[in-house]
């Protein structure tokens, strides 16, 4: 998969890569035809109208995924290589709902807005995340300019941090023990997969 | 409602960790796990706690004799009247447990009260072996208020009233005709009822009494506080004037008396045919006629007003002569029909709000507590009522619907609280006028002993079928110290969180609420500042009603 260019030791190559980090860029620096450093950022949002997935709820909820990362590969043998490093991570799911009509309790109408809103966001407990991997192929070629890599990795978030918020009658839902609670009940969630695809294009 | 608060709970939480998907060596547990919809059932903006005091030994009604009451209210804003959870009561009908019978102002639009909206109703509270007795209550602002109302026990009437019970104090012909003269006087001569022969007696309901009538007779002394505090209808009342207008104002009593005429069968006399009943009432030569400015003397006419003691309402009858008999002074005045009537000069009128009560302690008091006032008239040392005031000395207390432009005198009870007490300065207070906007300053004093301490319970009602749905209350809470006997102490309880100050350590208190008639207890020996307990089940049924049948 790599075209035939005059090898050197050292070398710079800018990429384009898609996963579950999104998608977004890198720049790739090699030390040594063992080592590359990596310097990279990523970005994706989706965003879904609650109430197309729910008649009786009015709200938006996005996941973020992304963030700016340093990595270093170590080549292990072709094709392989161990990729280590830190990510700032832009990870964030966030859910913000109401009941999108008005209830009737005990003969009075109460609007949605009285009743209560009810927002949850969830962020990793770290902000500088480290992240380990194993992955196939180059991220700078190695004897021509175009390379690709494709790798499997995993990002230590550490337990999340955990927003929860509502208003209306059903503000004591967020009270600080149910904070509590919930925070601990999402303590597993504490690693990230990352798969990535990259293709580099080798500047010199 | 809840289910669909639920899904929205579930939903997000789904959303989130299925857009944020991770992996983890820890054991993955469900989000929603130990996770509960806590409402705050902040509905009801407007409680009204009505104590039912009896007037002879000044207690709240046992928990036997509220059982045996009934509570039930009347008069133009009735409607407005729901339980603390926004329940329309059955009959207009409310429960009375330990004597409290706990209501609120429905959140509806419109039943929101304030100084332009005051919302006004009737309690009329009976029991068997007392006299039926009605209390106007009249809302202006929102919170939480609280009315007394004073019920006479027939058999130990209180000082100034006297009650004649009278079996078979006259019968009936076949036809409903009285057969035969008959007239009840009381011991002392305070009232005397005279029946004719022939006269006939019907019914609320239009049927004729029969038999033998059974009459009961209570005369009410008018310069007696005690008989004034326990004056049916109360002496701030809305009337109906006899040119068909409504007004509001004050009684300046010259006396009233109570007739009850009933059948063997119950039935209660209503409406007088074929003649009329002579009633004698004795007025005390010491009454102040606030026309002259002097005492009552013959001659005096006096406006004479009837109280219909199943809807609380007064209407203008006319008038009465004040006569001099034998040196007694007395009404003689002919009745067409039967209920409570009341020989009262009315006067004055009232303003929506009165003016702030500000009470500075010699000490912070952490949340709220009730405090009584015994209301006196100045310019004839009569008694007017009996106000409750919800006290936080943070904040300053508004009464509701005061007389104006007379000055009063204010005789504090606090029921021989060890706790709080009102300073010297300020017992009695005196204020030249209820109305207005000038703070009345009152001290008190706090007893800063160590035995005593601030406790906060926090208290939880779920649907027996749903517990992960908790309701966090805020409506009334009592407690009492069991150990030592004394009052009840009504508690301030906000989302659950009920907070009571002046409690005594290593006492026994029972702490309770009631709903829907029923009464959840406990009794806890106080050795700590914090309890999280009193977790009440309501039944399926009332949580259909609340939430709605499986929405």
């Amino acid at each position: 998969m790599e075209e035939e260019v005059p090898v050197s030791p050292f070398g710079l190559s800018i990429g384009v890569k898609a996963g579950t980090q999104g998608i977004g860029g890198e720049v790739v620096f090699q030390v040594n035809p063992g080592i590359h450093l990596r310097l990279g950022g990523s970005y994706y949002k989706y965003v879904q109208d609650l109430n197309q997935l729910e008649e009786q709820v009015q709200g938006e909820a996005f996941a973020k995924v992304g963030g700016v990362s340093l990595l270093a590969n170590f080549h292990i043998g072709r094709p392989f290589f161990i990729s280590v490093g830190g990510i700032y991570n832009f990870l964030e799911a966030d859910a913000f709902g109401l009941l999108s009509e008005a209830q009737t309790i005990n003969g009075v109408e109460y609007l949605p807005d009285e009743i209560g809103t009810l927002e949850l966001n969830v962020k990793p407990g770290l902000l500088l995340t480290p992240y380990a991997g194993v992955g196939f192929g180059r991220t700078i070629a190695a004897n021509g300019k175009v390379s690709f890599a494709f790798e499997l990795g995993v990002v230590y978030l550490d337990s999340p941090k955990v927003i929860f918020n509502t208003t209306g009658m059903i503000k004591p839902t967020s009270n600080e023990a149910q904070q509590k609670q919930l925070a601990e009940n999402i303590a597993w969630m504490n690693m990230y997969p990352a798969i990535n695809f990259q293709l580099s294009y080798r500047i010199f | 409602m809840k289910k669909k608060i639920t899904t929205i709970l579930s939903g997000l939480i789904a959303v989130v960790f299925f857009l944020g998907a991770g992996i983890s060596c820890k054991k993955i547990t469900n989000p929603l796990d130990n996770m509960q919809l806590l409402i705050d059932y902040n509905l009801i903006k407007t409680t009204i706690d009505v104590h039912v005091t009896d007037a002879a030994t000044g207690q709240l009604l046992s928990k036997e004799m509220s059982n045996a009451t009934t509570l039930t209210i009347a008069g133009r804003d009735a409607a407005a009247v729901v339980d603390v959870l926004g329940m329309t009561p059955e009959n207009n009908r409310f429960a009375v447990n330990r004597g409290i019978a706990n209501m609120a102002l429905s959140p509806k639009l419109g039943y929101t009260p304030s100084e332009t909206n005051r919302i006004s109703y009737n309690i009329i509270v009976s029991l068997p072996g007392y006299l039926t007795t009605t209390q106007q209550v009249n809302i202006t602002k929102t919170g939480r208020s609280f009315v007394n109302v004073e019920v006479i026990p027939l058999n130990e009437t209180p000082s100034g009233v006297v009650a004649i019970v009278e079996p078979g104090a006259a019968t009936t012909l076949p036809g409903g005709q009285v057969a035969a003269p008959a007239t009840v006087t009381m011991p002392d001569g305070e009232a005397s009822l005279h029946i004719p022969e022939g006269v006939v007696m019907r019914d609320a309901q239009g049927n004729t009494l029969s038999g033998n009538l059974n009459v009961t007779v209570v005369h009410f002394d008018n310069t007696d506080p005690a008989a004034l505090a326990a004056f049916p209808g109360g002496l701030t009342p809305t009337v109906e004037r006899l040119d068909g207008n409504t007004e509001s104002g004050m009684f300046y009593s010259a006396g009233f008396v109570a007739i009850e005429i009933m059948d063997d069968q119950g039935r209660q006399a209503s409406e007088f045919f074929d003649g009329t009943i002579a009633l004698t009432s004795v007025v005390s030569p010491e009454t102040y006629n606030p026309i002259t400015q002097t005492n009552i003397a013959p001659g005096d006419i006096v406006p004479l007003w009837s109280l219909d003691e199943s809807t609380g309402i007064w209407t203008e009858e006319g008038t009465a002569l004040v006569e001099n008999n034998n040196g007694t002074l007395e009404f003689n005045v002919e009745l067409t029909h039967l209920s409570y009537y009341n020989f009262d000069w009315f006067i004055g009128a009232m303003c929506e709000v009165g003016r702030p009560f500000v009470f500075t302690a010699n000490q912070p008091i952490e949340g709220s507590f009730l405090l009584k006032g015994h209301v006196y008239r100045l310019d004839d040392n009569s008694f007017i009522n009996t106000i409750m005031m919800w006290v936080s000395t943070l904040e300053p207390v508004l009464t509701s619907w005061v007389p104006q432009g007379v000055g009063v005198r204010i005789e504090w009870d606090t029921e021989n609280s060890p706790f709080i007490q009102v300073a010297a300065s300020s017992q009695p207070t005196i204020v030249d006028d209820l109305c207005g906007s000038a703070p009345i300053n009152v001290d008190l004093i706090v007893n800063n002993s160590t035995e005593f301490t601030t406790v906060t319970m926090e208290v939880s009602v779920f649907c027996v079928d749903d517990p992960d749905v908790v309701i966090k209350p805020s409506f009334t809470a009592n407690c009492q110290n069991i150990t030592s006997g004394g009052p009840v102490i009504p508690v301030e309880m906000i989302e659950g969180i009920a907070t009571v100050q002046g409690i005594k350590l290593g006492d026994t208190y029972l702490v309770w609420i009631t709903y829907d008639g029923e009464e959840y207890s406990t009794e806890v020996v106080v050795t700590q500042n914090n309890y999280s307990y009193l977790d009440v089940e309501i039944p399926a049924d009332i949580c259909e009603e609340i939430f709605g049948e499986g929405d």
